[in-house]
């Protein structure tokens, strides 16, 4: 797809609305941002252009979550290029293109992700293309730094791990409770405290967890279960995801040991102490 | 990457999943029969006042994991100056005894006493890593991966062992979100020719094949160091590394 100016255009609109300017945005890239050759790769992507207009602005130029309009968020937006998408349907922590999908169409409430509903099914999905192959030129940058100089891994490799560590596996099946399944908060309660209280707190207030970080080293909060702020959604289906596959880049782990009927009591445990039935 | 949980006690469950495809593009090593192979013997000196083994600082929830104070592995110098928990291996080697995999004698992590033990683990690529846990409490087995799949998986108190099989040769930094003074480490190894230091500072390659080497050790808080070695046909070829404080 041949490039306009359309892109720079938005940016110095949203410079100029916000008070900074081109030279500053390009003081924002991070100093251990994309190489050269990945941003060029980039460049030549169909989906450039949707990025450069619908998700610069809070994502940044090349995706590094330091766009124009990040300083006025609340919640810093996604780094692609470095850290882990954290709502995922599948166990190896790589979400799928309607996870993707998902998040773009819908936004992310209580976080600053906003709705895209002027986006087309087709839009939907370049825009989720791209953003994924943003984090394996990510992977792939974060892998060549590790293992370079090391003889004993090739370039090829490297190439093709970049693309295995961003492929889904299938996504988990999420089947409502089977008939005779009785909530019962007595179970949930024991459940939560052998499997949930260590880092979200007997009481849920996500205050048991001593000063924790994300995978980057950031300092990062364990969610306060009784605030009912479920950035994942609120759904029953959707809390089922989070305690099966785990929030991947986070402390909280992929509850693999349970059984379904053992994470639905979690679930409704889980939205008892939000106050939600 | 596999993965196979097992769950002991209240439920039993048995999963095995395919991770990801297979590298189609990988160096190779091929096993031989290796006939009058000789040895490297290595040992890694410290040099300088002998660093204090400091205990981690310790809080929170499960207390009679941590009950007992907890020394730091990520520098252990003995009092005659040798290193332990230093990886040797030999580089650029195609070729060689094939690895000794004993499948009824898995390769084990444990989590005990809120400790990995041991704090390095090598294991070969594609041969399952069994990772333990004996204190009955909640650990979570949170892999930082590069090359192969990252982790992070829940172990409550009654699942006993998780076994992980790992495709591409890395070292990878295990830990625990919910203890996180818990540090650990996997070596995958994509030969045989792999080794830990112990208390005596010292490593042992057997059944080389006859040839020159490159041999590399690598310390979690000093980084690598090379050293080349001859390798002749029934004997043994000895190599020394030193350590010093930054």
């Amino acid at each position: 797809m041949k490039r306009g100016y359309g892109p720079l255009l938005v940016f110095a609109a949203i410079g100029l609305a916000t008070g900074i300017t081109l030279s500053q945005i390009a003081c924002r890239t991070p100093a251990s941002g994309p190489s050269t050759a990945a941003m060029n790769t980039l460049a030549t992507h169909e989906g450039y252009e949707l990025f450069a207009a619908h998700c610069a602005p809070c994502h940044g130029a090349t995706g590094g979550g330091r766009g124009p309009a990040a300083i006025a968020l609340s919640v810093a937006p996604r780094d692609f290029w470095h850290e882990r998408f954290r709502y995922v349907s599948t166990l190896n922590g790589v979400p799928t293109e309607e996870d993707l999908i998902q998040s773009i169409r819908y936004g992310r409430r209580f976080g600053e992700m906003p709705a895209n509903p002027q986006l087309t099914d087709t839009e939907l999905r370049t825009l989720a293309r791209y953003i994924r192959e943003i984090q394996r030129l990510g992977w792939l940058d974060v892998l060549r730094e590790e293992f370079a100089g090391d003889e004993d891994t090739s370039p090829d490799e490297l190439e093709e791990i970049s693309h295995i560590r961003v492929r889904p596996r299938e996504p988990i099946h999420v089947a409502r409770p089977e008939r005779g399944f009785r909530r019962d908060l007595d179970t949930g309660r024991e459940l939560y405290a052998a499997n949930c209280a260590s880092c979200h707190g007997l009481t849920g207030r996500g205050d048991a967890l001593d000063k924790p970080l994300d995978e980057q080293g950031k300092p990062i909060s364990v969610r306060n279960l009784t605030s009912g702020e479920f950035r994942g959604g609120a759904k029953v289906e959707e809390i089922f995801k989070r305690i099966r596959c785990g929030v991947p880049g986070t402390p909280m782990s992929a509850a693999v040991a349970l059984t379904d009927e053992e994470v639905w009591q979690l679930v409704y445990y889980v939205r008892y102490l939000a106050g939600r039935t | 990457m596999k993965e196979t949980t097992h769950l002991v006690g209240v439920v039993t469950i048995v999963a095995s999943v395919c991770l990801s495809t297979r590298p189609a593009i990988a160096a190779k090593y091929e096993a031989i029969d290796v006939k009058d192979g000789g040895t490297i013997t290595g040992i890694v000196r410290w040099e300088g006042e002998i660093p204090k083994r400091h205990r981690l600082k310790v809080s929170g929830a499960d207390e009679p994991c941590h009950a007992k104070p907890i020394p730091n592995d990520n520098l252990v110098v003995s009092k005659d100056a040798k290193v332990r928990w230093v990886v040797a291996h030999i580089k650029k080697i195609d070729h060689g005894k094939p690895f000794d995999i004993d499948p009824d004698k898995p390769i084990t992590l444990d989590q005990k006493g809120c400790r990995f033990r041991p704090h390095i683990v090598v294991v070969p690529k594609d041969q399952p890593l069994r990772i333990l846990n004996s204190d009955g409490v909640l650990h979570n087995v949170h892999l930082h991966a590069k090359k192969n799949e990252p982790f992070n998986r829940s172990m409550p108190g009654r699942m006993k062992q998780l076994d992980v099989t790992f495709d591409y040769s890395e070292r990878i930094r295990v830990g625990c979100d919910v203890h996180k003074w818990m540090s650990g480490w996997i070596v995958v190894a994509k030969h045989p020719y792999y080794a830990v230091t112990g208390k005596d500072g010292a490593f042992r390659l057997e059944g080389v094949p006859a040839g020159n080497y490159t041999v590399e050790i690598w310390h979690e808080k000093f980084g690598k160091q090379q050293a080349e070695v001859t390798v002749t046909p029934g004997a043994e070829a000895s190599v020394e590394f030193v350590l010093k404080q930054k």
